[in-house]
């Protein structure tokens, strides 16, 4: 991004990268750090490195760092090294906001070099994701390591005379340990701004990368997790005997949508483990003397992944963490989480729905004719079910407008979800009009589209769904419907629209109180998407249903089209950046 | 690949940290286990963010080693079976728990533990624990494994073997302290590199998450 290393800059405001500061390598002031650092040490003595003003190197895509570590013998003199129970709350740390600090002068060098490597024209052929991701690590060790010996020098001078004198006084060793215990924050504070720095800076090129196939994952999860909530599979059917009320569970919906609202992989990981935390306190509040353990949380993880709106793009999020975060700073419970939900993403990939349903109790899927057993909210939340991935599949230029796409120059508090709210809540409302076997068109028209594009993982998870759907249908009626409208004849009965209509009030409710911050490419693309099913090869039936409601749709469809419209103008800054991707 | 974080800091003082994973049927006790050996023995419990699924627990093996456990939890339901794997990769240790009072929780035991045997890291060291000790002390009826049967099979199968219970404490720890005592404390590399480049993001920080790395598709 930034045009020349730019050492020195408060990291906090992004937008200061377009103003160079001019003194290079000039002492700059450690502000946080002042009041944390023994008065002994010598400042100047961490800033030798030369700041120089060449560019990145054009061989490879990140070049030697060209600070040296001069007072390396002083940096590793001895610590004295109890055996402890090591720092659960340097983690802990890190749910708090992160502090305003300011890197030193030579890791800021680095990473701005590495911003601007990422973003030069050096490779011959588009970097591969893993290649990527493979380069961020290295750098994120190194860094790392500028970072500790950075820290050790701040208070090297400190712990000098410690090794060689008896430990006297118990205070002396609380009081190492607690120095100790402030050295692993610092290192770890400051290692998440230079995550942060990174990725924010390279956040579109990065994300959703276009060598890898996370946008139809995304959307293969989507169509599975659509037709699982189609066949009504609840908390039961996963396992759980435990009866958890959906609404309790709106926090974890929340957690994962926001997940779009953050660039920085410390940001998402952070709303994974309050997800998880959101999962325990649905549990206790539930059941008070539960121990949640994994036999009750996986399943609810799970259940909250199905009810949750579908822009949430959990399994690019997911992979996101995995490929940008350091490794070594996912560990603990943050390992846990991410394990957790790699191992909820795959189960939904890859269950056999009609397994599932045998191994729970029946399914009430919506095919039942008594509605009793419908899991209140099982069938509204894919009335948003088609979101801008379908737009995306009809205008692959605007993939980087949505809101956590937004240019990373946009300051972060900007970047959270603004066109969200109108059109949502008439969307679903509408959309509640549609049958399940509506909805499972849908599904098929976006899913085959992107499948179209790349993946066959999608169809088959979607081919699942329908001879789920019909599987089941087939066992409760003996002759299986051949046409969409035998199955509507099946699914559409008045009780069951009632049913709907009953559960989308439920549902707007939930969203309306807080989840609402679907956006609007939602509504949107569900109309775009309906008219391609009008003029597609449907049944007359749907065509109908979607004649209906024909004028409000066109409404719709024309603000896709002016988002589609305004998109480019709003990207045309971007476009080296889009260039420069394709460099990577 | 799963190297424990261990040090010897000085001559006579070690730490190392290992992840522990727990296996086991639904409701045969596992988190009832683990709870008890986390909350019990010692002072120094923290209530975890995400309950008993992941927890952490120190024990001082003697005076100069210390072992740190991660726990990892995982669902019993047959259905999560497949998942497994990626809750066991990189684990140094797992527990296998059975209920003693059910007789087929122990065959889904056996079949953990050949999975592991197959699987897992090839130096895991792999105990199974026969849960709800009390319920056939209180009533020996309800036993319907015999302990020399299932110390066999441990025996045969290489795995240390203990009969617990979580809600009388018997055994629990010893089972954890045997493991630890089983685990390479010594012979690990050093947590740390030169000192001063410990700590939070330190340069030898967790193997477990060291080959997450391009995983990202296997999932």
């Amino acid at each position: 991004m930034a045009s020349s290393p730019q050492p020195q800059q408060p990291l906090e405001t992004e937008s200061s990268s377009s103003r160079p500061t001019k003194t290079l390598g000039s002492v700059r002031s450690f502000t946080r750090l002042e009041s944390q650092t023994p008065p002994t040490r010598s400042r100047s003595a961490t800033l030798n490195s030369s700041v120089g003003p060449e560019r990145a190197s054009p061989f490879g895509a990140f070049p030697e760092p060209n600070f040296t570590y001069d007072s390396v013998d002083q940096v590793e003199s001895p610590h004295p090294t109890e055996p402890e129970a090591l720092d659960d709350h340097v983690r802990d740390v890190l749910d708090e906001p992160l502090p305003q600090l300011e890197l030193p002068a030579e890791v800021l060098e680095m990473t701005d070099r590495f911003i601007e490597s990422l973003s030069a024209k050096v490779h011959p052929a588009p970097v591969s994701i893993d290649l990527l991701s493979t380069m961020f690590q290295d750098f994120y060790e190194t860094t790392a390591s500028a970072i500790s010996a950075h820290v050790s020098k701040l208070y090297s001078s400190h712990d000098a005379q410690a090794p060689d004198q008896p430990l006297v006084s118990m205070s002396e060793i609380v009081q190492r340990k607690k120095d100790r215990k402030r050295r692993d924050n610092l290192r770890v504070a400051l290692q998440e701004v230079v995550e942060k720095r990174v990725t924010e800076a390279v956040f579109d090129k990065i994300w959703r990368h276009h060598g890898a196939e996370d946008e139809a994952r995304d959307e293969a999860l989507r169509s599975k997790t659509m037709a699982l909530a189609v066949v009504g599979i609840g908390l039961k059917e996963l396992g759980l005997e435990e009866n958890i009320n959906v609404m309790d569970l709106k926090p974890v919906c929340e957690a994962f949508q926001s997940l779009n609202a953050t660039k920085c992989p410390h940001g998402k990981l952070h709303l994974l483990k309050r997800a998880h935390k959101a999962i325990v306190d649905a549990l206790t509040s539930v059941v008070p003397s539960t121990t949640s353990s994994a036999d009750h949380i996986l399943p609810i993880l799970i259940y909250s992944l199905i009810i949750s709106p579908p822009h949430i793009h959990i399994v690019s999020n997911l992979l996101y963490i995995q490929r940008f975060r350091y490794h070594k700073a996912i560990d603990g419970e943050a390992a846990y989480c991410v394990t957790n939900l790699e191992a909820a993403v795959s189960f939904l990939e890859t269950v056999d729905m009609g397994t599932l349903a045998a191994n729970g109790s029946p399914v009430t899927a919506p095919v039942d004719p008594e509605p009793t057993g419908i899991p209140s909210i099982s069938l509204p939340p894919y009335a948003e079910k088609t979101d801008k991935a379908t737009l995306t599949t009809i205008a692959p230029a605007i993939t980087d407008t949505s809101p956590a796409n937004a240019s990373p120059r946009l300051e972060t508090g900007l970047q959270k979800e603004t066109p969200a709210v109108l059109p949502m809540t008439a969307a679903t409302k509408r959309m509640t009009y549609l049958t399940p076997v509506e909805f499972a068109t849908s599904a098929a028209t976006s899913a085959v589209n992107t499948a179209d594009q790349s993946l066959k993982t999608i169809g088959n998870s979607l081919e699942n769904s329908y001879r789920f759907l019909f599987g089941k249908l087939s066992d409760k009626r003996t002759d299986l419907p051949k046409t969409l409208e035998d199955v509507r004849k099946l699914v559409g009965t008045p009780a069951q629209e009632q049913e709907l209509l009953r559960d989308s009030a439920i549902y707007d409710r939930l969203y309306s109180e807080g989840l609402k911050t679907s956006d609007s490419y939602g509504g949107d693309a569900l109309a775009t998407q309906m008219k391609q099913v009008r003029t597609g090869e449907t049944t007359k039936n749907t065509r109908e249903t979607t004649m209906k409601l024909l004028p409000e749709r066109e409404v719709v469809a024309g603000t896709s089209l002016n988002t589609t419209e305004s998109s480019p103008g709003h990207g045309a800054a971007y476009i080296p950046v889009a260039d420069s991707v394709r460099n990577l | 690949m799963a190297q424990p974080r261990a040090s010897s800091s000085s001559a006579n003082t070690r730490f190392a940290q290992f992840k522990l994973v727990l296996l086991g049927e639904s409701a045969v006790g596992k988190s009832s286990l683990v709870l008890r050996f986390v909350k019990d023995q010692f002072d120094d419990y923290r209530e975890s963010t995400i309950g008993a699924a992941f927890l952490t627990q120190t024990i001082a093996l003697d005076e100069n080693t210390t072992v740190k456990f991660e726990i990892w939890d995982t669902a019993g339901q047959e259905r999560y079976k497949s998942l497994a794997p990626m809750y066991y990769r990189n684990a140094n240790c797992a527990v296998v728990v059975y209920d003693i009072t059910q007789a087929a929780s122990l065959d889904k035991a056996k079949a953990w533990v050949k999975e592991l045997q197959r699987q897992a890291n090839e130096s895991i060291v792999i105990a199974l624990a026969g849960n709800k000790l009390d319920l056939v002390t209180a009533n020996p009826s309800k036993r319907a494994i015999e302990t020399a049967d299932a110390e066999a099979y441990a025996k045969e199968a290489g795995l240390l073997f203990l009969e617990t219970s979580a809600k009388t404490a018997e055994n629990v720890k010893e089972l954890f302290t045997a493991i630890a005592r089983k685990l390479p404390t010594d012979q690990a590399g050093p947590r740390r590199g030169p000192a001063g480049l410990r700590g939070g993001v330190d340069m030898n920080r967790t193997p477990q998450t060291a080959n997450l790395n391009g995983q990202g598709c296997a999932c």
